[in-house]
């Protein structure tokens, strides 16, 4: 029954990202340094200051949701969760006819879950005068997909929703982990879903946070953000009760940090202090030093400030290592996929452990003084991963970390 | 699990801005639930009567707790947050610093919060267009803009989380505190919940049918708004710095059923699960609860699976039992009042009457207190039921 000492693995992965639906698909993109970065098709776009987007084409989603689930009473944040935690599950080899349901949790990172199809219901009232249909608006809320997957899997044990924006999906794996540490459950299904929507297009462009093109992580001519989305469903279990029935982990959940930077609603902060404290509150939980550290999947979300800040916090953490420790940001790749980024990211570093290549971060080209990292350029890179951090660091300055090593 | 104990709170409820209000209005019946003017929901051509129930926070001075150019900032429901922290803080002996330099978080539980800003920022941007969307709404639209603003007006450079997930929130972000403080990642935590009323989310309730009144019954939900914030923290590091303990939380648990999302899922083996579960981590049995403050909001079906629960756990047994969401409303800002209640009456040893409708016969277990009473012996239990089949108990001694 878990036990502070006890050790968590991950022992299933399931994905929806813009570079395809399927934990293969988004991992050889990821690999091979695809683009998902392109129009966006899902409302015109026109008047924005960019064009473009990671997103899904739900044609895609068709073959990957559950047999029979009810697409009519499902927005696309619900579809894109269930379709990974199906996957998720089938990966793991969990007969879930043997796992008690009370012992069964979802906990996911939520946010934007069923606004694209509640803002219709919304621009008709101001528009017309006249509320939308019933149906717009009965899965706006970040925690429906959470109650999706939940109810798909039969799960009856805790559910929670995590809402801290950016870093949603990167606390909610770490309160799976400390669930299973705490004996409060026996397998948690956890990671995030969230979908594009006008607010956040709106939103990211009044705050002139977003490039115009593609965008470019901790390059110097980086211009801002490509906004994404997707889900990445991960299930973790206690590494004895793993063993016991024969399932491959690709990695162990070692260690988590969560922190509030305390300083500003928007910007980070600038020297870097805040997001070191979070680093090192994740390696002190994971009791690991820093010069264990083989990888960082960064938080890199291509804002001039958001780099420099995060690079500044490495230096904190590694010293001059960080010049030389790789850092990539896979955003370049699915865009930055709001409250589900860190459970794409979480799941491309669990592969990266599992299987020793590091992402790329792609279309960099130009060095930036104020960013002097090995940002893996452009091309993935082999290499033994045996302890890698994800990081996230959020609006209202939410940040959050992982540690993931390699499970014996 | 050891006993976390409660040493500060802070309330923004419909009965008033301060702890003293809300107890003072529940012992003396008032309701703090009143009609609203909804222009937009009689133009939207809506059954508006009965529809118009809010449980509104009405008088409440941003000023007192932040500066004028500060408060402007931020949204109501971090507005109602940030005073129910610095409230919280200042009883629990925080004010002045004396926990500086530790690991202080918050955890806040919400249905709501950023709903006003998310109305206004995609009104302007479907009459007018992107570029003339305000800027400023846009990082208030997030539903952690409450526990963030807490976290910078307070300096708290712990866990800064908001967890979503409808009314029995509170009982997860219990949990997940627990968790953070158990293993001394944190020194301490407010706890509690923050929502805020919007007349857009309003009209979208009365459409699905799940307001009182709108489906014509007696029955239905009234949606509640403001704040409530416990500060948390070991019992034994509470006693060492000379804290008042108000009272201590000694176990909770939370556990849902499956089911449709957006529906309201009457279990009540579901939720004697969870009383039982959250006894068993308090190391107490049925025979060591005195008291409970309901989770009963109005809606019929869950106030029967709430009455065949605590049948079946206490049979035989006599409990006092209060509930604030007649007075108040429902929404995750009334669970974060109910535990703020269950405390507050555990420290004046009185607990409020009962304000609730008469939807339900409550069973032989269950003695809705008629006016304040004199509190039992025994532990107080709080319960929490949100729609979409979560549920969530909490002991509190």
């Amino acid at each position: 029954m878990g036990g502070a000492e006890a050790s968590v693995v991950v022992t299933g992965l399931g994905a929806v990202t813009a570079l395809g639906v399927g934990r293969e698909a988004t991992w050889r993109g990821l690999v091979e340094g695809a683009n998902g970065i392109r129009r966006l098709g899902l409302f015109d776009p026109g008047a924005y200051r960019t064009h473009n987007a990671a997103w899904v084409d739900d044609r895609a989603l068709a073959g990957a949701l559950p047999a029979g689930h009810p697409r009519r009473t499902t927005s696309r944040a619900d579809r894109f969760a269930l379709a990974a935690a199906r996957e998720a599950i089938e990966d793991s080899g969990l007969d879930l006819a043997r796992v008690p349901r009370q012992r069964l949790a979802v906990v996911l990172g939520g946010g934007a879950a069923g606004l694209l199809e509640a803002e219709g219901w919304f621009a008709r009232l101001v528009l017309d005068g006249r509320p939308g249909r019933p149906r717009e608006i009965v899965n706006h809320g970040p925690d429906l997909p959470t109650h999706h997957v939940a109810s798909f899997l039969g799960a009856t044990g805790i559910r929670s929703t995590v809402a801290t924006a950016c870093s949603s999906s990167t606390v909610a794996i770490g309160q799976a982990a400390d669930l299973l540490r705490a004996g409060l459950a026996d397998v948690v299904v956890t990671g995030g879903s969230d979908s594009l929507a006008r607010l956040t297009f709106g939103g990211f462009n009044a705050l002139r946070l977003v490039d115009p093109e593609p965008c470019r992580p901790f390059d110097r001519e980086r211009k801002g953000l490509s906004l994404g989305e997707g889900a990445g469903i991960l299930v973790l279990e206690r590494e004895a009760d793993a063993r016991r029935r024969g399932a491959r982990a690709y990695c162990r959940v070692a260690g988590y940090g969560v922190t509030s930077d305390a300083f500003h609603m928007t910007a980070p902060e600038p020297t870097g202090e805040a997001g070191a404290r979070c680093l090192q509150a994740a390696l002190a939980h994971g009791r690991c030093d820093a010069d264990e550290v083989d990888y960082v999947n960064a938080h890199g979300t291509a804002t001039p400030q958001n780099d420099r800040a995060e690079a500044a916090a490495l230096y904190r953490v590694f010293g001059a290592r960080a010049g030389r420790l790789p850092t990539s940001s896979i955003k370049a790749m699915v865009g930055h996929c709001l409250c589900a980024a860190g459970a794409v990211e979480a799941l491309a570093t669990c592969l990266t452990v599992a299987r020793g290549v590091i992402p790329p971060t792609i279309r960099w080209s130009n060095p930036d003084p104020e960013c002097p990292l090995d940002v893996v350029p452009n091309r993935a890179r082999e290499m033994p991963v045996a302890t890698a951090l994800s990081s996230s660091f959020a609006f209202g300055g939410a940040s959050a970390c992982l540690v993931l090593t390699t499970a014996s | 699990m050891k006993p976390l104990a409660v040493t500060g709170i802070g309330a923004i409820s419909p009965l008033g801005a301060t702890t003293a209000e809300l107890l003072a209005g529940l012992d003396a019946g008032r309701s703090g639930i009143a009609e609203v003017e909804l222009p937009a929901q009689r133009a939207a051509g809506c059954r508006a009567a009965g529809t118009r129930w809010v449980g509104r926070v009405t008088d409440f001075d941003a000023s007192a707790s932040l500066p004028p150019m500060r408060a402007r900032r931020l949204d109501r429901g971090s507005r109602f947050a940030v005073a129910a922290a610095k409230a919280a803080c200042r009883q629990a002996g925080l004010a002045g610093g004396p926990l500086a330099g530790e690991t202080l978080g918050v955890i806040l539980g919400t249905s709501s919060a950023g709903s006003g800003p998310l109305t206004a920022f995609l009104e302007c941007l479907f009459r007018h267009s992107p570029e003339a969307a305000p800027p400023f709404e846009f990082p208030n639209t997030v539903a952690n803009a409450p526990a963030s603003y807490v976290s910078i007006e307070l300096g708290l450079k712990g866990p800064s989380l908001t967890l979503a997930q409808s009314e029995a929130v509170l009982g997860t972000a219990l949990v997940a505190g627990r968790l953070l403080l158990g293993d001394g990642r944190c020194r301490a935590l407010l706890i509690g919940a923050v929502d805020e009323w919007n007349p857009v989310f309003q009209l979208g309730f009365a459409q699905l049918g799940a307001l009182r009144g709108a489906a014509g019954g007696g029955g239905g939900m009234v949606l509640a708004e403001g704040a409530a914030l416990l500060l948390l923290e070991a019992e034994e590091l509470a006693l060492a710095r000379g804290a008042r303990v108000l009272a201590r939380v000694l176990g909770v648990a939370a556990g849902s059923v499956a089911g449709e999302p957006y529906l309201w899922l009457p279990d009540s083996p579901t939720l004697a699960r969870v009383i039982r579960e959250a006894l068993d981590r308090s190391g107490m049995g049925a025979a060591d609860v005195g008291s409970v403050v309901l989770a009963a909001n109005g809606i019929e079906a869950m106030e029967r699976a709430e009455a065949a629960a605590l049948a079946e756990v206490f049979a035989g047994r006599r409990l006092a039992a209060t509930g604030i969401k007649g007075a108040i409303g429902e929404r995750a800002v009334a669970g974060a009042l109910s535990l703020a209640v269950a405390v507050l009456s555990r420290a004046r040893r009185l607990l409020p009457p009962y304000a609730g409708g008469a939807l339900c016969r409550w069973p032989e277990p269950v003695q809705p207190l008629a006016a304040a009473a004199e509190l039992p012996p025994g532990a107080t239990l709080v319960l929490f039921a949100g729609f979409g089949g979560n549920y969530a108990a909490a002991v509190v001694g």
